[in-house]
């Protein structure tokens, strides 16, 4: 048993609070991205958060965020990744999830030790989809046969 | 820095029938575990000019003063290792003291006040001390189950120094009639775990004549943060 102080969800009120930090960046890839519930339902608080070097989050460091749309959808203009590396590190929050959960999009034909450790049946859960030259279309699903690979870090 | 594994205990359980909105949004599937890099060196550097002079003084964002209880919340942030986090970034939000939160999706039939917005961020010091001055906020209900309540909190939301130091919980007051009821508190299943969010009432950080003082400690995960912090 450690000392830590423990998690509690994010709640369906932060909105205003956190607006401050809003920002979808000004990189050169589109992602699109989509929320669900175990359902298939769109969540539409959630807050997501990316973390990115090299972008430059209202806060001074690589940190963009964005609150979940009512069809549960989200946008960030990100960097173009270095060949292997990801889009960008995810952070999720929303009402109903007691814990954050850290994750990670990537695009198709990434090598990555984040990949490698995912068991090679949810790898795909991890990427983002191209749409067009520019722009990429991802959905992390909260739950589900296709649920996302949520990681703990060591 | 590493960040040893949370016992069960500690770490609410992501499917937790009671509160019932984790049904449909908790995962099932166990955490891929893994050690990276950049979980652990991402730095935090936040800079200064984000912050405005009443970020810490949450009874100063109308034209006059809230209705309720004058609090202080003070406390400290460490990590694991009890080693300050120091400069990193923490944002508060609560609800007034009738239980109403300046946010158009709460419906409750409670005031809202003029006076007050219930948002505020800070920086941690060199020590990981923090302090800020706002209202005592009211119980209020929700739509959990019949007749349930929120005991009174504040949201915390904590950057760490490093991404794998991200936190977002709730702090508490003490003695709260609401807490055995209460399916939020009670997802934490140890109990000295769950302690841990309730702030204690301290006569040293009550000011004379003005406000009340309650102090909540806060322990980031994380061992071994190189020296220097960020
Ligand atoms: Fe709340």
């Amino acid at each position: 048993m450690s000392n830590v102080t423990s998690s509690q969800t994010i709640g369906p009120f932060f909105h205003e609070a956190l607006k401050w930090g809003n920002a979808v960046g000004n990189g050169e890839i589109e992602l699109q991205g989509r929320i669900v519930d175990g359902a298939g339902n769109p969540i539409d608080d959630a807050m997501i958060e990316v973390w990115a070097n090299d972008v430059a989050g209202v806060a001074g460091f690589g940190l963009l965020r964005q609150p979940s749309d009512r069809e549960g959808r989200f946008v960030f203009r990100l960097p173009k990744p270095n060949a292997g590396q990801p889009l960008a590190h995810v952070c999720v929050f929303a009402r109903g999830c007691f814990n954050h959960h850290f994750t990670a999009v990537f695009t198709s034909g990434s090598d990555h030790p984040l990949l490698n450790a995912t068991p090679a049946a949810r790898r795909d859960t991890l990427i983002a989809s191209a749409n067009g030259a520019s722009s990429f279309v991802w959905t992390i699903r909260m739950q589900g046969e296709s649920e996302t690979v949520f990681f703990e870090y060591q | 820095m590493h960040f040893p594994t949370l016992s069960p205990g500690e770490r609410p359980n992501d499917n937790h029938p009671p509160y019932k909105s984790t049904t449909l949004r908790g995962p099932r599937a166990e955490r891929v575990i893994v050690r990276h890099d950049f979980a652990a060196t991402s730095g935090v550097a936040v800079e200064r000019s984000i912050l405005s002079a009443n970020d810490i003084d949450l009874t100063k964002h109308g034209a006059s003063e809230p209705l309720g209880q004058a609090i202080t919340v003070s406390g400290r942030v460490v990590d694991e290792d009890g080693k300050p986090v120091r400069d990193s970034l923490v944002e508060v939000w609560q609800c007034n003291a009738a239980g109403r939160y300046a946010h158009a999706k709460d419906d409750h039939d409670a005031p809202l006040d003029p006076n007050f917005f219930g948002f505020g961020k800070f920086l941690t010091d060199s020590d990981g001390r923090y302090r800020f001055k706002t209202i005592k906020p009211g119980a209020y209900p929700w739509g959990n189950h019949p007749n349930a309540w929120r005991p009174a909190h504040i949201h915390f939301s904590l950057f760490g120094n490093v991404y794998a130091q991200r936190l977002v919980t709730q702090m508490y007051f003490p003695d709260d009639p609401l807490f055995p009821f209460d399916p939020i508190f009670n997802g934490i299943s140890d109990g000295a775990a769950r302690n841990r969010l309730i702030s204690r009432f301290s006569l040293d950080e009550t000011v004379s004549g003005t406000s009340l003082g309650f102090v909540f400690d806060i322990v980031l995960r994380g061992r071994n943060a190189t020296p220097s912090g960020v």
